[in-house]
């Protein structure tokens, strides 16, 4: 006999169990998600679970080093539990497809690990899903790229949505005419990130910036809401072609998802930026309504493949499966209950050949069977059906079948072939699982 | 409409947030000090106050537990919140300061031991500065620290500098300006737009 280890802690923050019905929900929309990334034609990948430490520190911004699971391989270098999905898939096309100028969709769902903050409820491993494109730098691509994230968050049910669309072209374009030293850029970019108005014209009061200038920074957090509003307040801001560019790029995209029919999920956020980071133009992320956390993001990332000796263009975005389970939840999206049992064929010792037999012919026709052995407790197996969610029981007699319905509390007699009878007569009904 | 939720910590910055509401015409008639409850509606019913503690409002903004926050730009200092940091409400103004004896001699060769209820923002000043510190957290009553040699200095929010002085104490150097500030769940600016643009333009027209 083994003595049971006591724990205080019986498992680690941040991480969980999933059981039955969780399970299936959970596997439920992946599905769904992915269904939908094989409709445009992304073909699915899966990148390890390890990668070296120094393939993420090398890129500046991507994530806090201290947010990273490290282990240490035998040889001393350094490995992370997968921080991030993009980088490992940028990755792979550089190396795997180094001279290949074709365009390439990828699609993954892959678990991802990060050492969150402690004790604020963020999960430190989840589940991301989501698309990597390269080879494309047409509007038509990042339009493409942000339909798929829609359609994915309407196929799991939602109605109540946005995608918030951003260009970090525009701000930088403005950044360019002023003379700032890297620290003030870095200072304005966060200020104006954090939509911070107050600290913003503090700072902009201690520059020696042209007023004209200024008040160009100064209006840029407040560039959101509908595009086409936005698109007219933001026209006046353009002072250089950087600027022209960034907004005729968001124009462009804007009309190609009037096309797909999304446009009413789209607003503007001009102020939307990173100082650090991978994205290179446009950089989006999806919101549900009353849920105060973002489920979607993505963006146009060209550079990010140079870190790895080739370049190609790319735009993606992931899923939060774990944040879209927890919106459904609080939404109450409906779902079918998919942990049940058709029959539990119930035997005694002597009958158990045709039992076994009739069990494995009802798995064929595609019902979940379950079977076991019984001496006349029926309580116990009819108690045990409940908990299982189990449909109905064939007890199994030498002559006949008797069958109960646990629902209706209803017991019926059969032969075999009578049984069989019935069952073939409802099976377009009964199999549709 | 949807409600907005606006969370708050009890004491003097209540007292004159609500004032401030008042002035854009939300007012809360329920409200009173002494009230034990946690949750006002305004007269409209529109706008929500939540109480909660004062440290805990950026995490409640950044989940979106509630759309807004008024909170002192010490806690945003010390506990980097994922939020808009919309509106400076030049209420609740005070300093935070480094504070300890006056004949206090900095020694080069022994490491600064620091008491704080803000580890996070005396580690950073001290460390731009060069100055190598032990950083130990304290909960209140942070003057007791050097009183009791548990430190060298404090570093703490000073307000009028009476509870310093009266602890033989003084300011040694200021850190930053501390004031309030409006701050916003990311996801809620957008979705809740409307109610909360509202809401800061009112605010920021009577500032």
């Amino acid at each position: 006999m083994y003595a049971m280890v006591h724990y205080n802690e019986i498992s680690p923050e941040g991480v969980e169990d999933l059981h039955s019905e969780e399970y299936e929900f959970k596997e439920d929309i992946i599905t769904k998600v992915k269904g939908v990334f094989r409709s445009f034609g992304c073909r699915q990948i899966v990148t390890p679970s390890l990668e070296y430490y120094d393939l993420y520190n090398g890129i500046e911004g991507v994530l806090p080093k201290e947010n990273m699971f490290k282990l240490i391989d035998n040889n001393g270098r350094i490995l992370v539990l997968r921080p991030d999905a993009t980088i490992p898939v940028a990755r792979m096309t550089a190396s795997n497809y180094k001279n290949n100028n074709e365009i390439m969709k990828f699609s993954y769902v892959s678990n991802i690990f990060r050492t969150n903050k402690t004790r604020k409820g963020d999960k430190r491993e989840f589940i991301q899903g989501g698309i990597e494109y390269f080879g494309n730098t047409k509007p038509d691509c990042d339009a493409e790229v942000i339909a798929i994230g829609i359609k994915c968050l309407l196929e799991c049910g939602f109605k109540d949505f946005h995608i918030d669309l951003g260009q970090v072209e525009f701000l930088n374009g403005l950044i360019n005419e002023a003379s700032l030293n890297k620290f003030e850029k870095l200072q304005i970019h966060k200020l104006i990130e954090n939509k911070n108005y107050g600290d913003l014209k503090q700072f902009l009061e201690g520059t020696n910036m042209e007023s004209s200038l200024k008040e160009r920074f100064y209006r840029i957090p407040k560039l959101y809401g509908r595009p086409e509003k936005v698109l007219v307040r933001a026209r006046d801001l353009v002072i250089n072609e950087r600027m022209e560019r960034a907004l005729k790029n968001l124009e462009d995209i804007y009309s190609i998802l009037r096309d797909y029919g999304f446009d009413k999920y789209i607003i503007f956020d001009l102020g939307f930026t990173k100082e650090e980071g991978y994205y290179t133009d446009i950089i989006f992320k999806g919101y549900v309504c009353n849920f105060g956390e973002v489920v979607l993001s993505g963006g146009r990332y060209d550079n990010l493949t140079k870190h790895f000796g080739v370049k190609k263009a790319a735009c993606g975005f992931g899923l939060n499966i774990n944040k879209l389970i927890e919106v459904m939840k609080m939404y109450d999206i409906k779902r079918e209950e998919n942990c049940f049992t058709d029959y539990l064929v119930l035997y005694r010792e002597e009958l158990r050949s045709s039992a076994i037999k009739l069990s494995q012919s009802l798995r064929e026709r595609g019902f979940i069977v379950e079977s076991d052995s019984y001496e006349d407790n029926i309580k116990f197996h009819i108690k045990n059906s409940t908990f299982r969610n189990t449909r109905e029981i064939i007890e199994v007699e030498e002559n006949f079948l008797k069958i109960i319905d646990i629902c209706k509390n209803q017991i019926k007699k059969y032969s075999i072939n009578q049984f069989y009878k019935i069952l073939d007569c409802n099976e377009t009904i009964a199999s549709i699982h | 409409m949807d409600t907005v939720k606006i969370a708050l910590a009890k004491g003097r910055l209540a007292e004159d947030t609500i004032a401030l509401l008042k002035k854009i015409g939300i007012s809360f008639k329920e409200y009173s000090k002494k009230s034990r409850k946690l949750i006002f509606k305004d007269d409209t019913e529109r706008i929500k106050l939540v109480f909660v503690k004062s440290i805990d409002i950026p995490t409640y903004v950044e989940k979106g537990a509630v759309d807004i926050g008024i909170v002192g730009k010490d806690i945003l200092m010390e506990d980097r919140a994922d939020v808009y940091e919309i509106l400076n409400l030049n209420i609740g103004r005070c300093k935070i300061c480094v504070a300890g004896f006056e004949d206090y001699d900095f020694n080069p060769n022994k490491k600064l031991i620091v008491a704080s209820k803000y580890p996070n923002i005396a580690k950073n000043y001290f460390n731009k500065k060069g100055i190598l510190t032990d950083v130990i957290k304290i909960n209140g009553s942070v003057e007791l620290a050097p009183i009791l040699d548990l430190s060298d200095v404090i570093v703490d929010i000073v307000e009028t500098g009476n509870t310093l002085k009266e602890n033989g104490l003084v300011i040694l150097e200021e850190i930053h300006d501390i004031s309030a500030r409006l701050v916003v769940n990311k996801v809620s600016l957008k979705t809740k737009n409307d109610e909360i643009e509202g809401l800061i333009n009112g605010l920021e027209s009577i500032l």
